[in-house]
């Protein structure tokens, strides 16, 4: 048994093939997407640290990390629907025992906002126990020192971002609908335990000696804080390999069109084999999704958006940047 | 207030009073024999508060509540009046007129004393130490902070501080010209000095002498790894991105002029060659973006044209695009030119830094090769004959049928750029080579290519392995000429 590195294979397999990667990825891109997951986990943990040292704290919050990504309005309510799942399974097990708690944990475990479709059979019961809604220290209202109470009419206002964020969670619900409206029941089964898949779920603490936590934190973040590293682990995984099987796809669609330009330009010589033999690959090859697809991927997430870009465009010099969370 | 001044002096001995006494103040009534106006100069402190004195044999602080409240009672209502008036000439924003107009019809025949008393009880604190005991007073906090620092000035410093008043002023100023850095081992500060120093070739060194026996022959090894880096040809020069062995040669070289003694890992060289990649795709992401899609995203199509005409781009957005957006049928093949890259460089100048390439793209670079033009006369190419040791020996420069005919066409007159260090030539002619690559369009002759041509096969008729002239080793003008245009025409 060799001591290998790279400990979270099976894992990430699972949080690609939910990501829309159905072909089994090479161990390289396993390894190289660990690689990427830890470095970001690394980088989050850093400046969680330095802002709760601007609090005046040695100890990580909850709200340290989710202000990392505060700029992506629909990630922030997936986090906020995904713990809220969790306080409603602590309240679950306290009144009703070990009868719900089993569903509420699948509910609670798979990517947030994809809980909608299992739930409807369990919403009546769970409507009862209130969602606690996090406060985000950074929202509009705390500026000032006095909150007005929220009327009914005013929760129901919503503004622009809040729509982009809804709209991306549809897009989300529709891709996993269309994926799955064929599938069988035991295929069905499969995706629904792929989706389970977490960095730390019920394994924080080789979740806490991957990351090598007590080098980088002097005080030991507690639970809240690995389950939202958890949820955003997984985030990464699948924001990469959706973005890479973007890269895949225009790949193969430019190699199309190139075969098309070379079979126009010389009709005479077709190269495809007419006869098929026993021992010949598969027609259509599998194309499971490469390091360098993934490489590229990296780097067009990491690309600065223009508004950073825009003031210090006649400064001078190269504009370095920190890694961006993806 | 009346003219009469008294001249009360108030000596420290007067204070020897007991805290609560309540006779405090009739001894230095007998003093300040009532119509004493206070020096006009003199802003006795505005602290009327009562102070506790403390059992001090000396600079006991006087008591002031007394005094103050039987005169509050006398004044009545007016106290406030006379207070804000007080204060704001201790403060500076009255004068003393008007004061003295303010107050005059408060103060009655007996309150005069009163107000003489206050004025000079606080002159007379003011001259004493500070209250010390205020146990829980603000301004007593800061005050033993200040008493305890003031203590910790020793007398080595006292000594030393004379000392140093002592000498002369050249001294001193030298002693205080000392820094941190001086008197070190071989520091330098000549610019021009560290400037050199940084462009040699360095090898690491061990200064521990036992391990330096050990290792004497990695000395030599070192100086090979930075010698093979030196001569390893870099991008600009083959065209190409580097490969692993080139690349590995030249972190070798770099490790070691830092110091690093140690090797290297394979992945290390994957790494920068993404890294490589990565910086050189982004730049080339912007290229495309720029001549592919801003020129129809910012082309004035928001007018209706007038002859019906179709143009599919008009859907661009600024947004790059992948390429199954774009539609098959409008797929020209565009080729990224030169001037692509200015505009992008341009337009995105946080792409990269500033350096000497890009500077190179903007004087030199956007020369067509086809206009060789050049507006100064290059005289006749020298015989440069490389020998096997690498200097190379100028045969016969002066060759006097060298001058080439390069028919009518000529130029004789070129524009006057200023050439850093290159004398005025005799040749016929008073040009200076410019030295910019802003060159103007006259009328040229391609007598750069010819001279060229022309030159080469000369010089192989003409080679003359003379004896070498004594001042061989100084170049011609007509040398330093060749190698100027050498320099600014080779990409």
């Amino acid at each position: 048994m060799s001591d290998n590195k790279y400990k979270y294979r099976v894992e990430i397999q699972q949080m690609m093939f939910v990501s829309g990667e159905s072909n089994d990825p090479p161990v390289e891109t396993t390894s190289l997407i660990e690689d990427i997951v830890r470095g970001q986990v690394i980088e989050i943990l850093l400046q969680a640290t330095k802002t709760a040292g601007m609090r005046g704290t040695k100890s990580i919050a909850a709200e340290d990390v989710i202000f990392m990504i505060r700029h992506d309005k629909a990630k922030v309510n997936r986090l906020r629907t995904y713990l809220s799942w969790k306080d409603v399974r602590k309240n679950a097990k306290d009144q009703e025992g070990g009868g719900t708690e089993s569903l509420i944990e699948n509910d609670a475990a798979g990517g947030g906002a994809g809980g909608g479709a299992q739930a409807n059979d369990s919403s009546k019961m769970l409507s009862r126990y209130k969602k606690s809604k996090i406060r985000l220290p950074w929202e509009l209202q705390f500026l000032f020192s006095e909150q007005h109470l929220e009327t009914a009419e005013e929760s129901e206002q919503i503004d622009d971002e809040e729509k982009a964020a809804t709209i991306a969670s549809l897009k989300r619900l529709k891709m996993a609908d269309d994926r799955t409206r064929n599938m069988t029941r035991e295929e069905y089964v499969h995706w629904s335990e792929c989706r389970q898949a977490s960095f730390t779920f019920r394994k924080a603490k080789r979740f806490r000696e991957w990351t090598q936590m007590t080098q980088l934190c002097d005080s030991r973040p507690n639970d809240d804080v690995i389950d939202i590293l958890g949820f955003l682990t997984f985030e990464i995984v699948c924001s990469l390999t959706e973005e890479a099987m973007q890269i895949k796809n225009s790949e193969e669609r430019l190699n199309q069109i190139k075969s098309e330009k070379e079979k126009r330009q010389n009709p005479g010589q077709q190269t495809q084999k007419k006869r098929k033999y026993l021992f010949d690959k598969p027609d259509e090859l599998a194309n499971p999704l490469m390091p360098y697809h993934i490489e590229e991927a990296w780097r067009r997430l990491q690309s600065t958006d223009f508004k950073h870009k825009a003031v210090r465009n006649f400064g001078g010099g190269v504009v370095k940047t920190r890694t961006r969370l993806i | 207030m009346t003219s009469q001044t008294s001249t009360a002096t108030i000596n420290p001995s007067n204070s020897n009073l007991d805290a609560g006494a309540a006779n405090n103040l009739s001894p230095i009534s007998n003093h300040t024999n009532g119509n004493i106006a206070p020096n006009n100069g003199v802003a006795p402190s505005g602290s009327a508060t009562a102070a506790v004195s403390a059992k001090y044999k000396h600079n006991k602080r006087l008591e002031l509540e007394r005094l103050i409240r039987e005169f509050q009672n006398k004044l009545g209502n007016d106290w406030e009046k006379y207070h804000e008036t007080l204060s704001l000439f201790l403060i500076g924003r009255l004068s003393r007129n008007e004061l003295v107009q303010t107050i005059k019809p408060i103060l009655k025949d007996n309150l005069i004393k009163y107000h003489n008393k206050l004025l000079l009880l606080n002159f007379a604190n003011s001259l004493k130490d500070s209250p010390a005991d205020f146990a829980n007073d603000f301004p007593s906090f800061w005050n033993k902070k200040a008493q305890k620092t003031s203590k910790v000035k020793s007398t080595q410093y006292e000594k030393l501080k004379s000392n140093i008043m002592g000498l002369p002023i050249k001294e001193r100023r030298r002693i205080k010209n000392i820094t941190r850095d001086s008197g070190k081992k071989g520091k330098l500060s000549a610019g021009i000095t560290l400037a050199r120093h940084s462009l040699l070739p360095k090898i690491p060194m061990i200064q521990d002498k036992e391990q330096q026996q050990l290792q004497v022959n990695n000395l030599v090894q070192w100086q090979q790894d930075v010698v093979n880096g030196i001569n390893t040809p870099i991008a600009t020069q083959n065209y190409e991105l580097p490969e692993y062995d080139n690349l590995s040669r030249r972190i070798l070289m770099t490790m070691r002029e830092h110091g690093l003694t140690g090797g290297l890992n394979a992945p290390v060289l994957e790494v920068i060659l993404l890294g490589l990649e990565s910086h050189l795709k982004n730049i080339v992401e912007s290229a495309i973006d720029v001549a592919k899609y801003r020129k129809n995203k910012y082309t004035n199509n928001d007018y209706i044209p007038v002859e019906p005409s179709s143009s599919k781009s008009e859907t661009t957005n600024s947004k790059k695009r992948t390429f199954d957006e774009v539609e098959p049928s409008s797929s020209k093949d565009i080729t990224l030119s030169i001037e692509d890259m200015y505009d992008t460089l341009e337009m995105f100048p946080h792409l990269i830094e500033p350096n000497g390439p890009r500077y190179r793209l903007a004087n030199v670079m956007l020369e067509n090769d086809d206009d060789t033009k050049v507006d100064y006369v290059l005289p006749p190419r020298p015989d440069i004959i490389t020998v096997s040791n690498g200097t190379a020996a100028h045969a016969g420069a002066s060759n006097p049928d060298g001058h080439l005919k390069v028919g009518d066409k000529v130029n004789t007159v070129g524009s006057q750029a200023g050439s850093e260090g290159s004398s005025v030539l005799h040749n016929g002619t008073a040009n200076k080579p410019l030295m910019n690559g802003s060159v103007k369009h006259e009328s040229e002759s391609d007598s750069i290519v010819k001279k060229d041509a022309d030159g080469k096969t000369i010089a192989a008729h003409h080679v003359q392995h003379a004896i070498p002239r004594s001042d061989a080793h100084i170049g011609s003008t007509d040398e330093l000429k060749w190698v100027l245009h050498d320099l600014i025409s080779t990409m």
